[in-house]
């Protein structure tokens, strides 16, 4: 199906055809052009025409036309394919009702079909799956329905739909709230087929019946404004908006339609290219401004461009195409009724690039923005240029131009052209030539200002921005040129030079990044395509000035790379070391994540160490970090670069302390001490047991029970000092090999620790759960048994108390345990708080662990460093000085970088820690202890998923 | 202004009419009525219905002079136990006997809900006086003593007499009773003594007032009859441990039953109660910033 021209032909043939029609393009450029530098100043002089006779320059005119015509029809040919179809969408709606026949493609690439007799509009994405499928069923009164004919997308994102059954036009806000969500009925209109909106927002109708298109201007609350009605059509069936204003109509079995703005003047469009239509049905108008015509009868569709002949995208496959819809990435959508589905054509052979002024595409009135101040952001490097072009990029939205370069003379402007698309094509900006330049030491030279206006001339920019600095003079003088407005000098635009450093601009970074869907950040958005613009020309700044090249220009020039070779030998040795290392983490992880490791106990056990949790956070980290791909933008580039800092210096931290460790016998101290420290420790408690079986404190309690319960865990306590010193002769041997560990960083020697704390304190938490239990299970009986006692109940249903007749063997049974409770409780609630004291301490040492941990893992080094030797590199924003102000000179403001507060750096680049203490809050801590709840110092499960 | 003869006042502040401000005539209060409400005691009915709360007091006192007896030493547990048995038995058949079965016929229970209900407590009781005997060992017998009285009063206090008022409460009055029970049985020397002690707590404090119920109901005459004999019971026990206690029980018996009555008749003359078509002066302010 595939055009032949545009699939990879590289073939001698072609390749020689391609550079003889290249050379051709350009010798007639550079002969024009070269006729146009030395023609302009003998035909601007006041001496006659020479030798030329008139003959000779009709006879050049009409060549030049038919010429014209001929590049036009070959860029065209260059420009589009035929017959290629990408994707068939079959129906959303199904086989049961009629085919598709309306179509809309909305500027987010999303479609919008409707089809025949199917009470139905889909929102399809761009390859055809369903998004949402609105029913077309009215709210409310009975819940009627409708038929939608032809569909369309207002520029507040509602959809518009034509029903020729109910003779209405329906409108419907998928933004609305869920209770306004229905259709509403704008407005009865004849016999409505083709809808769509225009470029000044309004609604444009076809009515079939009276043969006339309205156009509805509708306001917030989709109310009737005013209608303008264009009478005299033969059947209209289809409509569709022209960029530039005005709109297309078919006309059934008839010819299209062309309305300027004014909405009179028709132009038929098989009278103008001399194209026979059948019976043209869908019509669309891409960004270019071309119209693009199906027809219903020939089953073609045309494509008519603004300059040249109409060209046949489709020339086959169409079985009766209807509504027609194109996209600004070049496809075409085309709904064929007879085989029920939207056949999806690319047209263009590269999305088209539009360097055009955007403002103007928006419906601005170019006049409108001429009232604002035209700011010029110039590269403070280039104020001692010599005299030559400027080139940057000319941001439309908000005025302003940031000039890149300059060009010196002499250049050739074909060169300077092709150089600036080559910077184009690599770095995505719409780099243009904006102006000129001159820096003469001189006094003014008459034919050089003449000359730089003529430029202008050459290479089209609007405005035309000239900067001239003269002699030592602080002062530059700045002016803009409007060629195609009528009165130039009708107001004098406010110009404000802006300097602004290169190099910095070009490595700094907005913060915060720019988010897309925000609305409030307009201003940051501003600067944020200013330094988008600067950063994204670094290929520019590439070339060094001492390369031979056809251009000569003046930016900002690096120093140079020092110790490059080091550098590139470690680039090219990482690329290796990161697949290695990639390979053997993902077998690590692999072997992790086994089935052998994961079973309940074990993985229960896991989940409980911390060790194996930051083991498992650093594998991540490490992952991140040797991945190959390419980080996808800045704040990615710059968490791997933290991650790969923070990784390093954690395990430098910890060879450091290994290698303390291992010197003179530490570790076999550090076993000698720590068996009798835990032998105190179990001594200590012992203690504590005994001073609670007896009446510590002088409190009141109950002696069993009392004796019952030091019994119990005196016996623990036994039993853990025999398991110690089980284990004391080993001990040595498992510090040394733990201590190995600490190789692979300090928090997981940290962690390490935490582990071994929660293992030997392990008796005091079995003290602390079975204090708590008993002590939980008294408060819950207590609790209820008060309730009885006050002849009440916890109503469960309702949440509340309720009164209640009891039993009077409840009410005893009741009493009685209530009373035995309540004199137990003391006892219970002693040896609840002293074990849960206890627990509390060891939980503080190890969460002053943790958090030390926390920092470490957290902390963003790699951008801390960066703050504070390159400071300019995150930028929070700018701040201007004003160097010199004068009336009737442009105001001359130097851009500085307001580097980014620590506070932000560490806000915004902090790295996300696996917290596994607790987010209680302190009340719900507090209420915890005395309801005699468990408290951990990991989450819950459930906490988790929260 | 002087009155107008020719136009009448009329009791509303909406309209100017041509009367002083402080002017009101005879018709002012004349749909005032006096004690609507108020009703006409008699005497003897007063003191039949005093019956009840004569009655409670002499139980406690019953209570507490078995208690007494049994920390003395003076009371076997069996004896007391065989004779709240035999007193159980013989209220029980008593209790059916008064009506007919009419009341247990009505109510649906069972005799063997009731023998199940009687295991229950026996079974707890007995099972549970080990730990009740040791329960308050540490805690000092005046702090006991304390308790159970403030017990004791609060199940009087809560005690159900046949008044309709919101702060009666027969759940909590009898739950405040068992927890003398039990605090006073855990001082007595043996758990065979609690035990007994606990159970007849049960039966004077649940089964006794139950029993007094539907002999008031049924047979006021012989009602009466009991009440005198069980309040000479109370005071012959009592005079037993302390002479000037009896003497001081039975002047509180007789003022309860005879001088509180005609208290209250008296007093009821003197009963004021306005009522009228008005609505009564609220005052909602905080009041307490004029103190200060």
């Amino acid at each position: 199906m595939r055009d032949k021209r545009f699939v990879m032909d590289y073939t001698v043939e072609t390749s020689q055809l391609k550079q003889k029609l290249l050379k051709t393009i350009y010798s007639l450029q550079l002969k024009s052009f070269t006729t146009l530098q030395s023609a302009s100043p003998l035909l601007h002089s006041q001496c006659g025409m020479g030798m030329v006779s008139q003959h000779q320059v009709h006879q050049l005119a009409d060549k030049a036309k038919s010429l014209c015509g001929d590049l036009d029809n070959i860029k065209n040919l260059l420009h589009y394919c035929q017959d290629d179809l990408v994707r068939q969408i079959p129906n959303p709606t199904g086989s049961c009702y009629g085919g598709v026949s309306g179509i809309h493609c909305s500027l987010d690439g999303s479609i919008y079909v409707t089809a025949e007799s199917a009470p139905w509009v889909h929102v399809l994405s761009s390859t055809g799956h369903t998004l949402q499928a609105l029913p077309c069923q009215q709210m409310g009164k009975g819940g009627s329905i409708f038929l939608p004919e032809d569909v369309t997308v207002t520029r507040m994102g509602m959809v518009a739909v034509a029903d020729m059954v109910n003779e209405a036009i329906w409108i419907f806000n998928p933004h609305a709230r869920l209770s306004k969500k229905e259709w509403i009925k704008i407005r009865k209109v004849g016999s409505p087929r083709g809808i769509g909106v225009d470029s000044m927002g309004k609604i444009l109708v076809a009515d079939y019946a009276q043969g006339q298109v309205h156009s509805l201007a509708l306001d917030h609350a989709c109310r009737t404004l005013s209608v303008q009605s264009v009478p005299n059509l033969q059947g209209p069936r289809y409509v569709s908006p022209v960029p530039r204003g005005g709109f297309v109509v078919s006309e059934e079995c008839g010819d299209v339609k062309v309305f300027v703005s004014s909405h009179k003047l028709p132009s038929s469009l098989s009278s103008k290219y001399g194209h026979q239509f059948g019976n043209p049905a869908g019509v669309c108008v891409d960004r270019d401004g071309s119209i693009l015509v199906a027809d219903e009868q020939r089953r073609t569709v045309h494509l008519f461009p603004e300059h040249g002949a109409p060209i046949c995208l489709v020339s086959t496959g169409l079985q009766r195409p209807a509504g027609m819809a194109c996209s600004s990435s070049g496809h075409l959508f085309v709904a064929d009724t007879l085989e029920n589905c939207v056949k999806v054509f690319k047209y263009c052979v590269r999305p088209p690039y539009r360097p055009t002024n955007i403002g103007a595409s928006l419906g601005i009135h170019p006049s409108r923005v001429t009232a604002m101040v035209l700011k010029v952001f110039f590269p403070s490097c280039c104020s001692s240029a010599e005299s030559g072009i400027l080139i940057g990029r000319w941001i439309s939205e908000q005025n302003s131009a940031v000039i890149l370069a300059v060009v010196h003379f002499p250049f050739i402007p074909v060169q300077v052209k092709q150089y600036l698309g080559e910077v184009q094509r690599v770095t995505k900006v719409n780099v243009s030539v904006l102006g000129s330049w001159s820096n003469s030491k001189q006094e003014k030279e008459e034919s050089l200002s003449e000359f730089l206006e003529d430029l202008g001339t050459i290479f089209c920019h609007e405005p035309w921005i000239q900067i001239s600095k003269e002699g030592d003079s602080k002062f530059w003088s700045c002016s803009t040129l409007q060629k195609h407005s009528k009165n130039p000098q009708e107001e004098e635009e406010e110009i404000i030079l802006v300097y602004y450093d290169q190099r910095k601009v070009m490595l700094s970074h907005l913060h915060p990044p720019l988010d897309t869907s925000g609305h409030g950040a307009e201003d940051s958005s501003k600067l944020w395509a200013i330094f988008d613009t600067v950063a994204r020309s670094q290929v520019l700044f590439m070339t060094d000035r001492y390369d031979e090249g056809p251009i000569k220009l003046t930016h900002w020039q690096s120093d140079g790379v020092e110790a490059s070779i080091i550098v590139e030998l470690l680039k090219q040795a990482s690329v290796p070391a990161c697949m290695l290392l990639t390979l053997l983490l993902s077998l690590l992880s692999g072997l992790c994540t086994s089935r052998v490791l994961n079973f309940w106990p074990l993985s229960f056990l896991w989940s409980k160490l911390s060790t194996c949790e930051q083991l498992g956070h650093r594998l991540q980290h490490l992952q991140v970090v040797s991945s190959n791909k390419k980080a996808q933008n800045q704040s990615q580039l710059m968490r791997k670069a933290n991650i790969f800092v923070s990784l390093l210096i954690d395990v430098a931290l910890g060879i450091l302390l290994m290698s303390w460790l291992y010197r003179k016998n530490r570790i076999g101290h550090l076993a000698d001490t720590l068996i009798p420290v835990a032998d105190h420790v179990a001594e200590e408690l012992q203690d504590l047991l005994q001073w609670l079986m007896g009446a510590p404190a002088g409190l009141k309690m109950n002696r069993a029970l009392d004796q019952v319960l030091g019994r119990f865990f005196l016996y623990h306590i036994h039993l853990w000092i025999s398991y110690i010193h089980l284990l004391s002769p080993f001990i040595e041997m498992i510090l040394w090999y733990v201590g190995l560990s600490a190789c692979l960083g300090l928090t997981v020697a940290l962690c390490l620790l935490s582990d071994i704390i929660a293992l030997l304190t392990f008796h005091i938490y079995c003290f602390y759960v079975y204090g708590a239990r008993l002590y939980c299970l008294k408060i819950y009986g207590l609790s209820s048994l008060w309730r009885l006692f006050r002849g009440k109940k916890w109503n469960v249903l309702r949440q509340r108390v309720d009164s209640c007749s009891y039993d009077l063997d409840q009410l005893f049974i009741g009493t009685l345990l209530f009373t035995i409770l309540l004199f137990l409780l003391p006892t219970t609630a002693l040896y609840y708080l002293v074990f849960t004291l206890l627990r509390l301490l060891v939980v503080i040492v190890q969460g002053l662990i943790h958090l030390l941990v926390d920092l470490i893992d957290s902390l963003p080094l790699y951008s801390l460093i960066l703050r504070l030797c390159r400071s300019y590199r995150l930028a929070a924003g700018v701040k201007f000085r004003v160097l010199e102000q004068q009336d009737g000179k442009p105001l001359r403001l130097l851009m500085q970088i307001n580097p980014l507060s620590y506070a932000g750096v560490v806000q915004t680049y902090r790295l996300p820690t696996y917290s596994c203490y607790p987010r209680d809050s302190w009340a719900s801590l507090c209420k915890k202890l005395f309801l005699g709840e468990l408290i951990y110092p990991w989450k819950h499960k459930g906490d988790k998923q929260n | 202004m002087e009155p107008v003869p020719g136009r009448r006042w009329k009791k509303v502040l909406y309209e100017r009419q041509p009367f002083p401000d402080n002017y009101v005539d005879q018709r002012f209060l004349e749909e005032l009525r006096k004690n609507v409400h108020a009703r006409q005691y008699r005497y003897r009915a007063v003191v039949f219905q005093s019956g009840a709360v004569v009655q409670q007091l002499c139980s406690v006192c019953v209570f507490a002079l078995t208690w007494w007896y049994m920390d003395a030493g003076m009371l076997s547990p069996q004896g007391l136990f065989g004779a709240a048995l035999v007193s159980s038995l013989l209220g029980y058949v008593l209790f059916d006997a008064v009506d007919g079965g009419a009341g247990r016929w009505a109510s649906g229970r069972t005799r063997w809900a009731d023998l199940k209900s009687t295991l229950v407590f026996t079974a707890f009781t007995y099972g549970f006086s080990p730990v009740l005997k040791t329960l308050t060992e540490s805690i000092s017998t005046d702090t006991i003593y304390a308790m159970s009285a403030l017990m004791l009063l609060g199940h009087l206090i809560f005690f159900d007499y046949g008044a309709n008022a919101a702060i009666v409460s027969s759940t909590l009055s009898l739950n405040m009773a068992l927890f003398a029970s039990v605090c006073l049985a855990s001082r007595l020397p043996r758990s065979l003594h609690a035990f007994v002690m606990v159970t007849f707590a049960m039966q004077i404090f649940a089964l006794w007032p139950m029993l007094q119920k539907k002999l008031k109901a049924r047979t006021p005459r012989c009602y009466v009859g009991v009440t005198v004999l069980f309040a000479l019971a109370a005071l012959a026990g009592l005079a037993t441990v302390s002479s000037v206690g009896a003497v001081l029980f039975a002047s509180l018996l007789l003022a309860v039953s005879c001088l509180c009555p005609y208290c209250l008749i008296r007093l009821q003359l003197l009963k004021d109660n306005i009522h009228g078509p008005w609505d009564e002066a609220e005052i909602k302010e905080d009041l307490s910033r004029f103190l200060m």
